[in-house]
Order: C-alpha cells, then structure tokens, then sequence
C-alpha cells in the first residue's frame, strides 16, 4: 500500500491588506511524521498554519487532508478534522480550571456540563502521555510549560490527530524543552501527525522526519531531516549563506568619545547598581558588555542615555561630562539608543512608522519650519531610510505595531542611525529576532563602527559579544571586573569573572 | 417587631428592581460587554410595562417590559459586537434615547409626556401582614437560574470564556459575537422586567426619570457582587435597606431630608470604594473584539 500523505497544500495563497502574506505553497505531510515549518519571521508560517488550522481562509489554492479537498469555514470546521493548533499564544482562558478548560473547546451542548466524564476521559489521555495534571487548578496559577500541557490535552481530548505546534519552545526553559521534544516524539510514535513551527534549527533537526522552509510567502524546499544540515537550512531560509564574520575591517581607533569614571548609580529601589565603573571607548570600536543580568546593566544603559543621573562620578561625550543632562540634549550632542524593550523604549506601536522613524527629531529643521511639520521632507527621508535598510512594509502610514519584530527593530536602527550617532548604546539588539534579521542588525553596528562611532554593546548573548566587539569588559556588581579581547580568555574563564571571580579592575 | 418586618419588606421592594437589573448587567459583562445602558433599557421596560398593564393588564405589560428592553439590548449589541463602537459612548447614547423615546411615545399614547395614568398590578402576595409582588420571589428564582446557567451548562461556560478571552474562545470554535449578543440581550430582557416592576407593581404608573438612577446602583452591586448572581443580589438588596431607611430618617425629619436621600449613594460610593482589588471584573470586559485585530 502506498503511503497517502494526510494534509496536502496545494498552491495555497493568502494576502493580508495586498501582501502576499503565503503564495503558491504546496507541500504534503504523511500521517505519522513531525513535519517542520521554519522560516525566518515575516516568512508566513503562522499564517500558513492558521489556514490550516481554519483562522483564515486561503485566498488561492486547495488545502486536502486525507485526500479530500477542504474549506474551513472556522476552527470548529478544522477540529472536526481532527486538526487542532496550539498557539504560540496559549489559547486558555485563565481564570477557568483546567478541566473548564478543556471542555470549553469541545463541549457544544446547551445542557449541564458532563464534568465526570470528563474527567475521567482526560484522566486516560493524560495516563497515556505519562501526565500529571491536576485538572481543578487555576490556569493563572500553573508555569508555562504546564499551560503548555494543557493545551496539548485539550486538542486530544477533543479528538485531535493532526496537531500543530506555533513556536512551542520559545516560552519554555531548556529542560522544559526537552520534556516537550520527548512528548513529541511518544505522540507522533501513537500515529498522531505533527505540524512543528519554528525557527530554532537545532531542534526542528532533533524532532522532525522532514523539514519545509518558508522564505518570503514563498515555499523554497522541503527535504527530509536526515539529509540536511543546519547551515543549508539556514542558507534556504535566508536565501544565502551566513556572510563570514571574518569581512571584519580594520578599523583605526578615533578619538576618544565615550568615558565612564568611577561612576556611581542607584536603581529604582535606591540600591546601589553602579558602583565605580569605570569604562573607555574610542570612535571606530566595539566595546562588549558581558555580564549575568541583574548586575547593572540596565543603568549602565541609563547613566549613558541620561535617563538616569549618577550620584557619582563622570560621564564624557568627547571630553564633555554629559553627567544629569536630560535625555533630549544627551540624544543632540550625538548619542543614540537601542533599548532593551523596542516595543516598551523603542517604539510607540499604534503610531505609524513615519511618525517613529521621526521620533525625537521633528524639530530639526529639515522636518519643521516655525512649527509645522513638512511633509514632503518627512515621508521623503522615511521612504529612503526604509529602502535603505531593507524594511518590509505595506506602507510608511501604517501602525508599527502590524510589522514583525525584526522589522521593527530596523525601524529603531533607521531611527538611530540615521543621525549618524558619535556614541551607539544597543541593548540586548538581537533578542527575540531570528538569523536573518540578527545578522542586518549585526552588519549596521559594524557598519556605525566603520563610519567612526563608538559602539557600547550590552548583551545577554556572549558569543554574539565575542564575535561583534573589539574589547569586552565584564561587568559584575556594578563595575567592569576585567576587560579582554575576544580569544584572550576562553568562555570557562569569562564565566568565572562574570561569577565574581575577578576582583581587581584590569586595565588594558 | 412589625416595624422590622415592614423595613424588611421594604428593603425588598425596593431593593428587587436593583437585583433584577444588576443580574441582566452580569450576564452582559460576563459575555465582555459593559453595559452603562442599563438605566435607560429599564426605564424603557418601565414605560411599555405600564403602556401594556394600561391596555390589556399586567401580564401583557410585564411581557411588554422585556421586549422593550430587548429592542434597546439589540441596538446595543449591534452598535458594540457587530459595529465595535465604544461600549460606554453606546450605553451612554442608549440612556438618553431611552428618555426622549419615552417623551415621544408619552404624547403619543397618554397626550402626557412625563407620567402614565395608573395603571393595574398583579394581585399580591400577603404573609404575615405585609404583601408583596410575584415578582419579589420570581427574582430569587431567577438568580438561582442565573447561577446554575453560568456556572453548570456550556453555554454559561462560553459565554464566560468570551468574557474572559475571546481570542482563546474564539479558536476552541465558539462565536465570539453570537454569545455577546446572547449576553447583551439577556441584560436587556433582564432589565426590561425590573422597570415593569418598578412602573406596574411598585409605583401603579409610569413616572418620567423613575427609575432614580437604579440601573447605576445596579452596576455598583454588580462590583460589590464581584459578578456572581449571589452577592450582586446581597448587595443590591442591602442598597434597597438603606433606601428603606433613609425614607424612614426622612420621615421622622431629624435631619433635612436632602442629607438623607443622599446617603443610599454615598454609603454604595463607601462600600465600592472599600472594596477597591478586591474584586476583579471578567478580563475583556468593555473590550470589542475582531478576530483580525488580534
């Protein structure tokens, strides 16, 4: 018998407001398999899964499962397929039980609630799975890779054999993961069909039998896991190899432009987060903050951007204390921000991009005169910046809330460095982005370090730092317990000074 | 003792109107819909209550009342679930309407504009030396069933769940707007029935501006209740004491009797005010909804 494959994507197409959010994807998915999605943000995954899953419609196309051709009307149609997705936003309603939970998403009667059967018949799912649940907890009350249990139960209690998972892990913790891939795998090996949406390589090739990759709506390939690497995947996804970072110019040091001495801060609890850093960066480098998070780099950040004064100590901008100014007149004399938070610092979402590639700057003359904005000489300048540095958008009017994460950090990089800042402070700039738009954000710092800026990188991530800086400096309890150059120090010693380990300061 | 008992009774009196509305704003609330249109849905019921009691007796009435107060429940759940218009501006726009439709159908039915003629009631219940509507234990039945739909059946259990997360609702299948409307209209039926109360069994006619703000002090109970039938019924009719009381203070005029109108609210502003986190109101409670917008 030959083997049918159990959902099949014939030339699927979906546009949202003109852009072909999917277009002309087909692929098929055999019962039993756990079938990667990857794909770079923006590149329509979810998109495609919700169509799968009955949220929309496709514009274009067929979407067969088991042979048959289908149109989901809504989510109950997709259920009664036996599809069921979970969200990359939990789809729990958190002051039920877990029980009311469960049979919210199946119970369609208008009578009273079968709660004993219920219970029992979840029971038996979750003995099956080797879960323990307790079914009248709170869901607010429950971490998230339980939450995450609870809506795989619901999707088997209701029948589900077809199952779609929308980024799963990028909640859970590391061991939380493994829990997940190992139940994956129990389930896909009961003969339920898996649908595993991700942009994680390394696990899309520990779970999956095959692998599609999505690349701009656009299907550019399925293969099968066993035959691929993660480097030709990510080569699919981004549609060239990783540029090599050793294109790394040569940069002559400038002038110094950015000096810490001895500073000293409080945090919001008035405890003491800085105490006597001390910090030196020239035009045309890179100067990498490590650190275990909590030990201040968020007012290292401050006492920079002026967001926050020292109560000790100075802070010079090419020889000028910018210590206490406010954070407008800091932000003149040339110093620009990637914050930590781009939706909560960055950006003001429901504002269109014009209005926040312009943040803080409406006033320069070149946008204003006597007051009233000029049009023209905005939107001209926004369109350029956004051809420039390559940001997907329908248009600049629309709120920059609708674009994906990665397109919203370029707007904040547009922003920033279109003032030609003699100072860049970027925290954490890559979190939460994927390759493609890590690797644009990587090559603009570098790119500002070329053009003679003084870049202060603070990162969470200590092979982006290693890769990125010219020097690095560890940061612990408020101060910069050592400073190396990338290979100097191998990552155990790193760790050891990030642990406290060095006391000393250790000029170069 | 008879004096406590006649308070008790009258605490009911007056209290059950309140009740009566505050249980049609949980249904509307719990489904996500706030619903500051309560006030002008009851003095509508309050108006074609009396208009049926006037033309065929107080059963036609009563059903008159709720029908009424359906009509305004669909104006505003097409205004809010099907047009998201601003919950509160529709509520808002739904009491004033309520007061000038009154107005209009006031000349045209009794060629007066602020008041009906009297009209007939049901017959009452006496026990004990005192009497009281069918409607009085209707409305205790009434919060039992309310209970036992929203906390035991699947539709209560929908209808919270789009109150509470409409997007999560929404993927397990469940029509988001389908069970808005279903909660906006039992909050209309709801408070349809509490002005026929009020104009046919309370007061024997329809009074322009009746209803006293009562369909606000429901909302307040419905607070104080923390949205479950029971105690938004408790607090409703512990307002309805100190209403009793206060016509009591007024009557025995130890004080102006301004002060003492007054103090059924600021004792409800007081209660509401202690109660501040105390009570949670269901999550997307005043939120519009669109599966797109998401």
């Amino acid at each position: 018998m030959q083997i049918r494959p159990v959902i099949e994507f014939r030339g699927v197409g979906k546009r949202f407001a003109g852009i072909a959010a999917n277009e002309d994807i087909s692929f098929a998915v055999n019962q039993g398999a756990v079938h990667a999605v990857v794909g770079e943000n923006g590149a329509g995954k979810t998109t495609l899964m919700n169509l799968l899953a009955g949220l929309y419609r496709p514009d274009a196309g067929n979407i067969l499962v088991r042979g048959e051709p289908v149109d989901f009307h809504g989510p109950q149609a997709a259920h009664h397929a036996g599809i069921g997705m979970v969200h990359q936003h939990f789809m729990l309603v958190e002051r039920f039980t877990i029980l009311q939970n469960i049979l919210l998403s199946c119970e369609s009667s208008y009578g009273l609630l079968p709660q004993l059967q219920a219970r029992q018949k979840v029971s038996a799912i979750c003995r099956r799975l080797g879960l323990t649940l307790d079914l009248d907890a709170t869901v607010e009350t429950l971490p998230v890779g339980l939450r995450q249990r609870v809506e795989i139960v619901k999707l088997l209690y209701r029948g589900g054999d077809i199952l779609i998972f929308d980024e799963p892990t990028a909640v859970l913790t590391p061991g939380e993961t493994a829990d997940l891939l190992e139940l994956l795998r129990s389930m896909s090996q009961q003969g339920k069909t898996i649908l595993y949406v991700s942009h994680k390589l390394s696990e899309v090739l520990a779970i999956a039998d095959t692998v599609s990759v999505l690349r701009q709506g656009r299907l550019v390939g399925t293969v099968g896991a066993a035959e691929t690497t993660q480097g030709q995947l990510v080569e699919m996804m981004i549609g060239r190899s990783l540029t090599p970072s050793a294109e790394r110019q040569t940069v002559t040091a400038g002038p110094l432009l950015l000096a810490l001495n001895a500073v000293h801060c409080r945090d919001g609890r008035r405890a003491k987060a800085l105490q006597g850093l001390s910090l030196q960066i020239r035009g045309g480098e890179i100067y990498g903050v490590v650190g275990v998070s909590g030990n201040g780099q968020q007012e290292l950040t401050g006492v920079v951007t002026g967001e926050i004064a020292p109560t000790g100590g100075a802070v010079k901008l090419a020889g000028d204390n910018i210590a206490g100014m406010s954070m407008p007149k800091v932000r003149n004399l040339g110093v620009g921000l990637i914050p930590e938070d781009r939706d909560r610092q960055g950006l003001v979402g429901a504002l269109p991009v014009w209005e926040n590639m312009l943040l803080g700057q409406l006033r320069l003359p070149q946008f204003c005169h006597r007051g009233i904005l000029s049009g023209a000489a905005c939107r001209n300048y926004v369109a350029e910046q956004v051809r420039r540095f390559g940001i997907r958008l329908a248009s600049i009017d629309q709120p920059v809330c609708s674009l994906s994460g990665g397109n919203r950090q370029k707007v904040i990089l547009a922003r920033e460095l279109g003032r030609q800042p003699r100072v860049l402070v970027a925290s954490q700039p890559v979190r939460g982005l994927d390759i493609g738009a890590a690797e644009m954000v990587h090559a603009q710092m570098m790119a500002a370090r070329e053009a003679g800026a003084a870049v202060l990188l603070i990162s969470a991530d200590l092979d982006e730092v290693l890769e990125l800086a010219d020097r690095v400096g560890v940061l612990y309890a408020g101060r910069i317990v050592r400073e190396f150059r990338p290979g100097e120090l191998s990552p155990v010693e790193i760790g050891h000074y990030m642990l406290g380990g060095g006391q000393a300061v250790k000029p170069q | 003792m008879d004096g406590l008992l006649e308070l008790a009774a009258s605490a009911l009196r007056l209290g059950i109107p309140v009740a009566i509305c505050a249980l049609g704003a949980l249904w509307s609330e719990r489904s996500g819909v706030i619903n500051i249109g309560m006030e002008g849905m009851m003095l509508t019921g309050a108006f074609w209550g009396a208009a049926g009691a006037f033309w065929y007796g107080p059963t036609a009435g009563i059903l008159l009342a709720v029908a009424a107060g359906l009509v305004m429940a669909l104006l505003h759940a097409a205004v809010t679930v099907s047009g998201r218009v601003d919950q509160i501006v529709s509520g808002v726009a739904i009491n004033i309407l309520a007061y000038g439709l009154n107005r209009f159908f006031g000349y045209r039915i009794f060629n007066m504009a602020a008041s009906s003629p009297d009209v007939p009631g049901l017959p009452e219940i006496s026990a004990g030396g005192v009497a009281l509507s069918w409607i009085v234990p209707f409305a205790f039945v009434l919060t039992g069933l309310s209970w036992l739909v929203l906390t035991r059946t699947g539709f209560g259990l929908r209808l919270q769940a789009v109150g509470e997360n409409p997007a999560a609702a929404d993927a397990a299948g469940i029509s988001v707007p389908v069970l808005r409307y279903a909660g906006v209209l039992l909050g209309g039926a709801f408070a349809g029935l509490a002005g026929a109360y009020l104009s046919i069994e309370h007061t024997g006619m329809y009074v322009e501006g009746m209803t006293q703000g009562k369909g606000f002090i429901a909302l307040a109970a419905l607070i104080v209740g923390n949205w479950n039938p029971f105690g938004l019924v408790g607090a409703s009719l512990l307002f309805g004491l100190f209403e009793a009381m206060s016509f009591r203070l007024v009557q025995s005029q130890t004080l102006p009797y301004q002060f003492v109108q007054m103090a059924p609210y600021l004792l409800t502003l007081a209660v509401l005010a202690g109660l501040r986190g105390k009570t949670r109101a269901p999550a997307a409670t005043g939120q519009n909804w669109s599966r797109d917008e998401t």
